[in-house]
């Protein structure tokens, strides 16, 4: 048996657990996934929908498509989880996983709506959040998400 | 997103509906948690959403989304 990887939602009420193997990591840009996502893309990766369950509380869900289920935290909003009704298969949101670094995507999908910025993103001047908080901000500043891990 | 006591409000950008006429984005920040894959992950194999979809799937495919245009009734 594989490692158990997990994941959730930022404010920790929608958690899962993954007991086997990850495939097809990637990335889609398809209208549904900009929207779905707030964002010029979505990045996903499969899993087995017999080796992944909701750990805590489950997911809202939203029906973008007659034939696709999309399922995100009804209390916070993170998009988390995307499944074709006939699937065996269900993918999770990479940013939702505790280690998302962990997971490197292989290919572009929906490309017929990729933003025209998307292929020069990596090439913005980049600052640091420290950076660009002022430190009476700083020292007030106190996480209210969940921590990467169960 | 609103930081208390800012007068500015961010929306994303996805949520536009009409995204690409939003920018140009100028800067990137949080570069600290930015992901390994990022500055390559436009170089990767490319495929259209028709590509990847069977006609049987094309054809049952309803889109529930609502359309990038107010609308008076909905849905």
């Amino acid at each position: 048996m594989s490692e158990t990887i997990t994941g959730g939602c930022q404010c920790g009420q929608v958690r899962y657990a993954i007991t086997g193997p990850l495939h097809n990591p990637h990335i889609c840009h398809c209208r549904m996934c900009q929207k779905a996502f707030g964002n010029y893309f979505a990045a996903l990766v499969g899993t087995s929908r017999e080796n992944f369950r909701w750990s805590r509380r489950k997911p809202g869900v939203f029906r973008s498509s007659s034939i696709v289920s999309r399922y995100f935290c009804a209390t916070c909003g993170t998009p988390l989880a995307f499944a074709y009704d006939e699937s065996k298969n269900i993918a999770v949101a990479i940013g939702s996983l505790d280690n998302p670094a962990a997971v490197q995507p292989a290919q572009q999908y929906g490309i017929e709506a990729m933003l025209p910025a998307f292929a020069s993103l990596h090439t913005l001047p980049g600052t640091r959040t420290e950076d660009d908080i002022k430190p009476e901000d700083l020292a007030k500043l106190k996480s209210l998400q969940h921590p990467d891990h169960d | 997103m609103c930081e208390d006591g800012d007068s500015n409000f961010e929306l994303a950008i996805g949520t536009f509906d009409e995204p690409s006429k939003v920018g140009p984005l100028i800067e990137q920040v949080g570069v600290e948690s930015r992901v390994s894959w990022f500055r390559d992950m436009h170089l990767l194999p490319e495929q259209t959403t028709d590509e990847t979809r069977t006609p049987q799937d094309l054809a049952k495919l309803n889109s529930l989304q609502h359309p990038d245009h107010d609308t008076d009734h909905w849905p």
